[in-house]
């Protein structure tokens, strides 16, 4: 399952996954579209009902299937369309952030964010901001494997 | 002198078990296995002839309550045991009013891997505990080493050996190290301040050694989904396959898991035949959740879980 990167170094482009909520996030990354914003083409967007859908399995399984970073995006607080979704994985991701960063992920590889319907131009910002993180930490070699890393940037 | 323990606290125990009409007792018998202890469900008074309570009684007793759910039930516990038992009450697992705890003040567990690296071969009977010493009958005569530098190292932080709200609290064995000064994050924080390097080669050198046989999950007093993550296979989150992915995978998601449940008991570090340091693992957890919302499992059963919970104020420093 672990994926051996083929690609030269100049060649590689991150590969983010992005779990965005339908309510907010998945619609501030349609208006980005509509409104015709460019952002890098890093992002594979999966579109979930609530950032409280994700669980830290979806995370480490995205990394662990290739994905150099991930990125979940919710609904501000207090705007969430199930009330209090994001708060409680507010709480969830704060531990796995802080878990992953002390089993030595770099923690440019985990991100959260919330955007609202109304942020276009906040997300595009944002898939910018993150794809130069998840780059400025080079391509993901796998967990367990820190004789490989490191050696690439 | 802990002969005498024994038989008191056999005697104590059987009068409570008549005394209170129970089903079942669950506590500690003699195993064959050289420094362990079997933990058994004794179903009549008399059974109880053959109770042990030494240093060896290590595995957490509670996770024999999630497979006993009906009837009136004894259990022997130490402090970790009672913790455990007020995160499965907190979960719905037990309901108090069938338990009824007799609670020992913990005099701290032994380290079996210790002793059998100082004395290969030993058996059970050669170790005598008295005081805050143990003494090893050795052929070359008795050597006496100190109770507190023999202590599994989970008990050397633990600040909660006394169990609480029970309904019964036996009097103290004759035998038991000095209360614990460490605490513990104190193995965990340096950690946390190394080079990512550094800590990314110490867990890939330490898990890499995992061979995915869930024993730490098995034993784990807290575990008890009828289906575990690392079994569903729609979708199959994981492999039992032996890749650094899978068991990166399941160590990750086991401790999220654990976050604000785990009390720190050491059974699954005790279990696990890899001798992975599992307390850094699941410490780093225990001490995130103290920072982050004040809280520390097992303490109180009438709190919510600070994972299934929040509050408008929650750090959210992590949030970009
Ligand atoms: S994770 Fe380990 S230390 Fe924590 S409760 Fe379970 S067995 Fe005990
Ligand atoms: S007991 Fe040890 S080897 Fe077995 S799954 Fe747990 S950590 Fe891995
Ligand atoms: S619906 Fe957007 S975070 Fe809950």
């Amino acid at each position: 399952m672990e994926r051996t990167p083929q690609v030269a170094k100049e060649a590689w482009e991150p590969r983010i996954v992005a779990f965005l909520c339908r309510w907010c996030s998945y619609a501030g990354a349609d208006l980005a579209g509509v409104s015709r914003l460019s952002y890098p083409p890093t992002t594979r967007v999966i579109l979930v009902p609530c950032s409280s859908r994700i669980s830290p399995y979806h995370i480490t399984k995205a990394l662990m299937a290739g994905a150099d970073g991930v990125l979940v995006s919710g609904c501000h607080p207090g705007d969430c369309h199930y009330l209090t979704g994001n708060l409680v994985a507010r709480r969830k991701f704060i531990v796995l952030k802080r878990l992953l960063a002390y089993l030595g992920i770099e923690e440019a590889r985990v991100l959260f964010s919330w955007i609202s319907a109304s942020e276009g131009e906040e997300f595009a910002e944002l898939i910018r901001e993150i794809t130069e993180k998840v780059r400025a930490v080079g391509p993901f070699r796998g967990f367990l494997r820190e004789e490989t890393r490191d050696t690439h940037v | 002198m802990s002969e005498d323990y024994t038989r008191a606290l056999v005697e104590t125990l059987r009068e409570a078990f008549e005394r209170e009409g129970l089903d079942r007792w669950i506590a500690y018998a003699p195993s064959r296995v050289p420094l362990r202890v079997r933990p058994t469900v004794f179903t009549s008074p008399d059974e109880l002839d053959n109770l042990i309570f030494n240093g060896f009684c290590v595995q957490n007793l509670a996770g024999y309550l999630k497979h006993h759910p009906e009837g009136r039930v004894g259990v022997l516990v130490k402090g970790c045991d009672r913790r455990a038992i007020n995160v499965l009450i907190q979960e719905k697992q037990v309901s108090r009013e069938n338990l009824f705890l007799a609670g020992i003040p913990c005099p701290g567990m032994l380290s079996r891997t210790r002793l059998l690296e100082e004395f290969p071969g030993l058996q059970s009977d050669q170790v005598e505990e008295s005081g805050e010493t143990v003494t090893v009958r050795t052929p070359d005569g008795p050597r006496t080493l100190s109770r507190d530098d023999m202590l599994l190292p989970t008990c050397r932080s633990c600040h909660h050996r006394i169990p609480e709200d029970v309904e019964l609290l036996l009097g103290p064995p004759p035998f038991a190290a000095p209360e614990a000064e460490m605490d513990f994050s104190a193995e965990v924080g340096p950690i946390g301040e190394m080079p990512r390097n550094q800590r990314a080669a110490l867990f890939a050198d330490e898990l890499s050694r995992c061979i995915l046989c869930y024993a730490c999950r098995n034993i784990c007093p807290l575990c008890y989904c009828d289906t575990c993550f690392t079994d569903v296979n729609q979708p199959a989150w994981m492999t039992p396959a032996l890749e650094p992915g899978n068991i990166f995978f399941y160590h990750v998601n086991r401790m999220m898991h654990m976050a604000g449940r785990c009390v720190a008991c050491g059974s699954c570090e005790w279990v696990c035949p890899e001798h992975i340091p599992l307390r850094l693992l699941y410490g780093k957890i225990t001490a995130d959740v103290a920072e982050l919302f004040s809280y520390e499992a097992g303490l109180d059963a009438t709190l919510p879980q600070p994972l299934s919970h929040f509050s408008e104020d929650d750090p959210d420093e992590h949030i970009g």
